[in-house]
């Protein structure tokens, strides 16, 4: 109250009002800060290191001056020959202490003690995502809000009972926790695939939630014919996303349906979870991206060219990615630019005229980079200046054509129209000006008299290459932009948020993945066979509509009050609950028998396996432990647990670089990642997501 | 001060991206709250947090441990809220703003007087105004502090937080007489 002194009534009560709020941060704040601070950390070790490193190396120095000045050979001579390279640095930093770790790795207790007649699935002990407890009466019920996510739950008075039926009385413990991002599943370790009659299937989960109610460590239940509700609101608006249960016992998920729930809003069909493919739910993920990127439609307007188009993009890429074909400078520099500018502005060069000594009259254009290549026409030849009107007016005015060529300075390009007989107009231009020189071609003496000098079949042979010198940089110049154009298709949302200039330096940093996207384009045949290329193209633009009416849906609202509102569920048990597509992976995708290997050599056997896929933020279990997808193009981060207990991971880059063949054993190498995972948020910044 | 809370610290100034993640879990809330009174709406407020938080693992080795870390935390975001507002739309605190254009105030006859409502009445108002009463209602800025802080004159941050007040009250009891 004492800053208060100074306020009237009004203001203090403001005050007060305002400093009561409470405010959560949207989820991808901290991945847009992390994302910033990732480049400045270096910064700060290196401020944080430098003491260290400067202190130990002055103590050093001055040791060895000692020993050099004041050892019995005093002979100025270092001691000892060049260091033994075996011996010389044995792998021990004497500042590796000062990286001890800051938080404490013991595994998070989630503080529940589960009846001992049930047995539960491993993860469920092993589970760090922050649970939130608190006590309640049980004959006066619970109104509970998460002040994180805003979702709900309620149960009734008198509604819970024993495991023998019995109602229950007193204080009893009430645990909520919501697993919201693919961190938080990962942190969970429960298992993310679905089975029915129908077959396994892979989950896409928009938020789950888990509600315990125990006394004193005994699970307690809701009384036959009770319900309790929750308030639960999906993190994403995904389409055909219907709820699970997640059995204690059996570790296996079930679908809710329809007259286990009641009052819900946004599901399609209750009684039959609709499967979706891999490509329908990463491009919904991507829809309900934050900032997602959608590409413009392609400018391959017309659809008897999309398989010419296609099969130049796929053919220039496969090369660049062979590393056969490099984009040229004045192409990477404008891949945003539109044709109309590559035809007017790109041909450029640096040319100076150079005039004869004793008159300034006589001259040729010296183009220094050789980019007007059809000037090699005029070989032995030079031109004469021709009187210009303007000049004999205002010789010395700065803008009279006789001042600025006598000037000496550098165009940016050259031509030749020629006129009548030897008479012809040389045209000198750059950014700023343009010349138009009257003049007269003329042999030089060094040309020998032997030859016949015919000024039309000069000007002929000049137009014929400049000709060809036009149709050489269109020829690469569509080469580069079909390439460009064409890539979209084949890309992931995520590189379809870079513009030209990144995707260029993303392709090269990244060659063997793109070589295994190209060469799989190729092998399928859309190079070769134009119906199948058209085909393509066709679902392509289809695609594209679609993304764009889907984000003029979401923008004015009518997919997300549909499918993003918060269900008022009515359930009758205490557990697991997932708010899920259900998915299968495109029968592209070949799988391919899969072993690890640490860095040591140690072979690991895995008893679970985790895919991420961040381009689509896909995540899901392997059913099979020992097989792999093969994913040409895609960065799959691959977490693997081993029967030694210990977590390693194959980084997604180094899935993508892999050359990996259908139907081999591939050996991946992983890295043992036990000690910096456990809790969400080591997940998230080991992945970064 | 507690020492989990120093361990903390230290590793957000060494550049450990998991400490610097705590310290953001720990604070974020508290820091946003700050950041929204600040700013217009909330997508305004979220990029003002962002850079408060830089501004914060910048300059965090400055902090010498006397007085409460919140508060330190608390004046590195206002200053960084104050510099995304200067970036975005230099402050005009020398306007008169004698009337509030009808149009921008927004008031609810369901909203209930509660702190949001209110968060929502001093969002309505003009960058200078809001600025001012942010900085002198509720961090306890001096009139002269402001001043300096916002390079101009005592008398206007006086004129304009007496104007800020008085356009609050305006907004508060047409809240309060909107029938419910």
């Amino acid at each position: 109250m004492e800053k208060d002194k100074h306020l009237h009534d009004f203001e203090q009560y403001m005050r007060r009002q305002l400093e009561g709020l409470d405010a959560q941060a949207e989820e991808d704040t901290w991945a847009k800060i992390a994302a910033e601070q990732r480049k400045r950390n270096t910064r700060l070790v290196v401020r944080y290191r430098a003491p260290y490193i400067l202190g130990m190396t002055g103590v050093l120095a001055l040791l060895l001056f000692a020993w050099y000045w004041l050892s019995p050979s005093g002979n100025g001579v270092l001691p000892y020959g060049p260091y033994d390279a075996d011996t010389a640095y044995n792998g021990f930093f004497p500042f590796d202490t000062a990286w001890t770790p800051l938080i404490n790795k013991a595994p998070e207790r989630n503080g529940l003690h589960p009846h001992p007649k049930v047995v539960r699935a491993a993860w469920f002990y092993t589970n760090t995502v922050p649970m939130h407890q608190l006590r309640f009466e049980a004959d006066r019920g619970l109104r509970y809000r998460n002040p994180s996510s805003g979702n709900t739950v309620e149960i009734p008075p008198s509604a819970l009972v024993y495991a023998d039926g019995a109602p229950v009385t007193g204080p009893v413990d009430f645990s909520f926790r919501e697993y919201r991002s693919l961190a938080d599943f990962l942190a969970a370790g429960m298992p993310m695939h679905y089975t029915d009659a129908r077959g396994s299937f892979y989950f896409n989960s928009a938020g789950m939630f888990e509600v315990r109610v125990s006394q004193d460590g005994a699970d307690l239940y809701m009384a036959p014919g009770k319900k309790y509700n929750v308030g639960f609101t999906p993190t994403a608006p995904l389409r055909d996303a219907n709820m699970f249960y997640l059995s204690d016992t059996t570790n296996q998920w079930s679908h809710l349906h329809g007259q286990l729930l009641a009052d819900t809003i946004g599901f399609g069909d209750l009684n039959s979870p609709r499967i979706l493919t891999d490509a329908e739910v990463a491009l919904d993920n991507a829809l309900t991206k934050p900032n997602a990127c959608i590409p413009g439609l392609s400018e391959v307007k017309s659809e008897e060219n999309a398989a010419e188009w296609m099969r130049d993009g796929i053919l220039t890429g496969r090369a660049y990615a062979r590393g056969a074909m490099q984009p040229p400078m004045w192409f990477r520099k404008n891949t945003d630019k539109s044709e109309g500018f590559f035809l007017k502005a790109l041909e450029r060069s640096d040319i100076r005229i150079v005039h004869q000594k004793d008159t300034k009259e006589r001259f040729f254009p010296d183009d220094m980079n050789g980019t007007f290549s059809e000037l090699s026409a005029f070989k032995a030849c030079f031109f004469v200046r021709t009187a210009d009107s303007s000049d004999q007016l205002a010789p010395k005015n700065k803008n009279s054509v006789d001042y600025i060529f006598r000037q000496k300075r550098m165009w940016r390009r050259v031509e030749v129209v020629p006129l009548n007989g030897a008479l012809c107009e040389v045209i000198f231009s750059d950014e700023k000006e343009e010349i138009h020189v009257p003049s007269r071609l003329a042999r030089s003496s060094e040309a020998g008299g032997g030859t016949v000098f015919d000024p039309n079949q000069i000007f002929a042979e000049y137009k014929r290459l400049r000709s060809i010198r036009h149709a050489n940089y269109m020829e690469t110049l569509q080469r580069w932009r079909r390439f460009l154009r064409t890539a979209t298709m084949f890309q992931t949302p995520e590189e379809w948020c870079m513009d030209g200039q990144e995707w260029l330096s993303y392709f090269e940093d990244n060659r063997n993945m793109m070589l295994a996207r190209y060469e799989a384009l190729y092998d399928e045949g859309l190079v070769n066979d134009p119906s199948m290329a058209h085909n393509r193209f066709e679902t392509w633009q289809q695609r594209l509509k679609q993304l764009q009416f889907d984000r003029v849906d979401q923008s004015s609202g009518l997919r997300s009050n549909a499918q993003n509102m918060a269900m008022s569920l009515k359930l009758s048990g205490f557990g697991t609950y997932n708010c899920d597509q259900i998915f299968k992976i495109s029968k592209q995708a070949a799988q391919i028998t899969a072993q690890y290997k640490t860095e040591n050599g140690k072979s690991i056997v895995p008893v679970a396996v985790r895919i991420i896929d961040r381009a689509t933020r896909l995540f899901f279990f392997l059913p099979n432990n020992t097989s792999l997808l093969n994913l040409p193009g895609r960065q799959l981060d691959v977490i693997v647990q081993g029967n030694d207990g210990r977590t390693y991971l194959l980084p997604g880059k180094v899935y993508a670089n892999s050359k990996i063949e259908n139907g081999s054993i591939y050996t991946f190498p992983v890295e043992d990642v036990t000690e910096r995972v456990g809790t969400p948020s080591e997940w998230a910044a080991l992945l970064g997501i | 001060m507690e020492p989990q809370l120093k361990k903390l610290i230290a590793g957000c100034c060494h550049g450990d991206l998991l400490a610097q993640r705590q310290l953001f879990d720990r604070y974020q809330s508290v820091l946003l709250v700050v950041c929204l009174r600040y700013a217009r709406d909330r997508p305004e407020a979220q990029d003002m947090l962002q850079e408060a938080f830089l501004a914060i693992f910048r300059d965090l080795a400055q902090y010498t441990g006397l007085g409460s870390f919140e508060g330190w935390l608390r004046k590195v975001t206002v200053r960084a809220a104050l510099q995304y507002l200067r970036r975005r739309n230099p402050l005009r605190f020398a306007e008169d703003y004698n009337e509030l254009p009808a149009h921008t105030l927004d008031v609810h006859p369901d909203m209930e007087m509660n702190g949001e409502a209110i968060l929502r009445l001093v969002q309505q108002l003009p960058d200078g105004y809001r600025t001012i009463f942010n900085m002198h209602c509720i961090e306890s800025f001096s009139y002269s502090e402001i001043a300096a802080e916002l390079g101009i004159n005592e008398s206007t941050v006086r004129s304009q937080y007496a104007r800020a007040c008085k356009q609050l009250r305006v907004l508060v009891e047409k809240l309060l007489s909107c029938p419910v």
